[in-house]
């Protein structure tokens, strides 16, 4: 499939901090790609410089083939910062709207827009309400609907879940997973695991500006987390003569497994009473902590 | 609509939401004008004297009395002169509020009201300019005052008013019929020989006693001269001076408001997201600029506006005035796109904006006029855009200049605001790294 966007070996140094080193990065057309890591990680770097407005020391980005300073490309593509980008001062409609005009929306297409963009958020009755009356919500899903009002075919959301609160996040999911069903691409960064795995088709991993691993969310926990861990305890002391797998604190087992089902079906085989068994899939955090020695929230 | 103009009308928006940036760029300056204004034009405390010029042709002993009770006048800050074209230059020039023309023949006391040979002249003239109506009639009613204390010296003193009525016989009896009718001839000289009874009854040169001047009583012994003064080049009050600075002050609260807008949306992220749009960093700039510049020139209607509507500012040279504005309103805006491309937080750029600011405010004329500037600070003032700003408006509200006359403030306003235009455009395109 042909890469809507694509950065070859960016290189961006602040000083004497490298915050990005030689990332590569290929984001089909279509797909809603992840870029998960720690703050600091140079995420938001990497999207400054594939949107233009940072010049990488080294290295080239493409949007659909062409420059990012190309017009014609600019107006292909909207940015939900990781801030509240959006004029508190305005009501909701006219930040929409001035969004939309900006990128060259007139006439009726901007009226239907804005109440695309409303409705987007979830704003239609607050449309004449200044944003600043807003809750943190509302304003962040007014900040998504500004970086989409003029229809974008490359939609990229710093941190765009910020310091929301759990049903506007998953408003927040719901209408990026509206545009991904639309055939927007959409680069979405995160150090939020359960984000990225909920929305993306792939995720890449970022640390100290490099990218550690690309790919699904599946092969990478396959790749990178390792076992499953079952965690059993104990009803009563096992019968004389069973050896016991994994590690034993007192009357608790923990049994790292490739095949967890067949590990548990191997214990009732062997007698043991079970008063509670868990069982733990490797997840993103994991596979972080595998590749980088650290928590994503270190 | 160009995306300039889009941003441009955003920021208006923006800016008429912000009670603290209409508050520098609207309310101080009107605050900064009309107090200022009110404390050079003496409208908090005691009104001064009104300076009058006295020409005494008459030079005798009623006419040496009767300047003699004006300069007892509180009123009146009398000053004689030589000549009565002297006297017209002074008031013309607008040196004195008016002069007062005592003739030659002219008499003090009862003679002054009833004997006054037409023929003989005698008859006092007043000269001001015709528009100031309030000093003009309450100058009259003080020259007619002092000439009703002639008159009741005459009542007051028995001898003095016998030898004003002889005198006024002597005329009575010259007056040829033409002039004067039988009828009103035999009724002076029964008024006189009855005025001459009280005067036998009347003490002799008693204390002299003030007599109130009757309204409209003493009109056929003043005439009124209009002299037009030539106010030009001339501020006519205090608010004309003080209103050119209060329209600078209001360009430069625009300015420090747009100053930090620019960094304002740096900080909250809306900049990137016109940075992502397809519209040119020159065209973000231009936009902040207009709006900068658009939110400058309503300050300055408004301010002007209220300025001649409600304090009598004259407009001497509209057009002069129109591109004083509209150059001075650029030339802060380049100022205001400096400051914005330099500072990194908004704290910086206010802070940065009034360190800058101030001090070209006050070598500049922003707190002391350039009229009463000392020699040393006028030649300091000519690195200040309000110097030139201030000369500009100045121009066309007092100074009265032709477009020859203000061709150097209007073009170092303009050479200002370009060379400051682009150098904020070379910074902000290369601050993209």
């Amino acid at each position: 499939m042909a890469s809507m966007i694509e950065a070859t070996a960016l290189r961006k140094r602040f000083g004497s901090t490298e915050a990005v080193c030689g990332l590569d990065l290929a984001v089909a057309r279509g797909e809603t790609f992840g870029l998960l890591g720690p703050n600091g990680a140079g995420k938001s770097t990497t999207i400054h410089m594939l949107v233009g407005a940072l010049v990488p020391d080294t290295g080239d980005v493409r949007i659909d083939g062409r420059r990012a300073t190309d017009p014609e490309v600019r107006r292909s593509i909207g940015i939900a910062p990781q801030e509240l980008a959006i004029y508190d001062e305005l009501t909701a409609e006219e930040n929409l709207a001035f969004f939309a005009r900006v990128f060259g929306i007139r006439g009726e297409r901007l009226r239907e827009r804005v109440q695309w963009g409303l409705e987007f958020a979830r704003l239609v009755d607050r449309r004449r309400d200044r944003a600043r009356s807003f809750s943190g919500g509302m304003k962040r899903r007014l900040n998504l609907a500004c970086a989409a009002v003029h229809g974008p075919s490359v939609l990229l959301c710093d941190e765009p879940s910020v310091g929301v609160d759990p049903q506007s996040r998953n408003h927040l999911f719901e209408a990026i997973e509206r545009l991904a069903s639309e055939g927007c691409t959409i680069l979405y960064t995160t150090h939020y695991m359960e984000e990225a795995a909920r929305l993306c088709d792939r995720v890449g991993i970022m640390d100290r500006g490099r990218m550690l691993a690309v790919d699904t969310v599946d092969a990478l926990i396959a790749a990178h987390g390792g076992d499953a861990t079952v965690t059993v305890e104990l009803a009563s002391e096992p019968p004389e003569g069973v050896a016991l797998p994994g590690t034993r604190q007192g009357r608790t087992l923990a049994i790292p497994s490739a095949e967890p089902l067949r590990t548990v079906a191997e214990l009732g085989a062997a007698g043991l009473q079970v008063a509670r068994l868990t069982i733990e899939r490797p997840d993103l955090e994991r596979v972080f902590l595998h590749l980088t020695g650290r928590s994503l929230r270190d | 609509m160009p995306p300039a103009l889009t941003i441009a009308l955003k920021d208006l928006r923006l800016f008429w939401r912000d009670r603290m940036a209409l508050f520098w760029s609207l309310a101080f300056p009107l605050m900064f004008g009309l107090f200022f204004g009110s404390i050079f034009g003496g409208d908090g405390g005691d009104r001064a004297a009104m300076a009058v010029a006295v020409v005494d042709e008459s030079d005798n002993e009623g006419s040496r009395a009767f300047v003699q009770r004006l300069r007892g006048s509180a009123s009146l800050e009398v000053d004689a002169v030589a000549s009565v074209e002297q006297a017209r230059a002074q008031v013309r020039k607008g040196e004195r509020v008016a002069y007062v023309r005592i003739p030659a023949g002219f008499e003090d006391g009862a003679i002054a009201m009833f004997g006054r040979d037409p023929d003989a002249g005698g008859v006092i003239e007043i000269g001001v300019d015709p528009a100031r109506t309030a000093e003009q009639g309450y100058l009259q009613g003080l020259v007619s005052q002092s000439l009703f204390q002639g008159l009741g010296r005459s009542f007051s003193d028995g001898a003095a008013m016998r030898r004003d009525l002889d005198q006024a016989r002597r005329q009575l009896a010259r007056a040829d019929d033409g002039a004067l009718s039988p009828a009103r001839r035999a009724a002076l000289g029964t008024l006189f020989d009855a005025l001459d009874d009280v005067g036998r009854t009347t003490p002799q040169a008693s204390p002299a006693s003030e007599t109130a001047a009757a309204p409209g009583f003493g009109e056929g012994m003043v005439t009124m001269a209009e002299v037009a003064r030539d106010e030009r080049g001339l501020p006519r009050s205090p608010y004309e001076i003080t209103f050119p600075s209060a329209i600078v002050w209001g360009l430069v609260g625009c300015a420090t408001a747009f100053a930090s807008s620019l960094v304002r949306e740096r900080t909250a992220g809306t900049l990137l997201r016109l940075q992502v749009a397809p519209i040119g960093r020159a065209q973000l700039l231009l936009g902040k600029g207009l709006a900068c510049f658009f939110a400058g020139i309503g300050s300055a209607v408004v301010l002007l506006a209220i300025g001649v509507l409600a304090l009598g500012v004259r407009v001497a040279a509209p057009g002069v005035l129109a591109a004083g504005i509209v150059l001075a309103a650029a030339c802060f805006t380049s100022v205001m796109m400096i400051m914005a491309v330099l500072g990194k937080t908004e704290a910086a750029v206010a802070g940065g904006s009034w360190v800058i600011l101030m001090p070209l405010a006050m070598i500049g004329g922003g707190m002391i006029p350039l009229v009463a500037m000392p020699s040393w600070m006028l030649t300091a003032s000519t690195v200040s855009p309000f110097r030139w700003s201030i000369l500009a408006i100045e121009g066309g509200i007092w100074r009265d200049l032709d477009a020859g006359d203000a061709a150097v403030p209007f073009a170092v306003l303009l050479g200002s605001a370009l060379v400051l235009y682009a150098l904020a455009a070379t910074i902000y395109a290369r601050s993209r790294s």
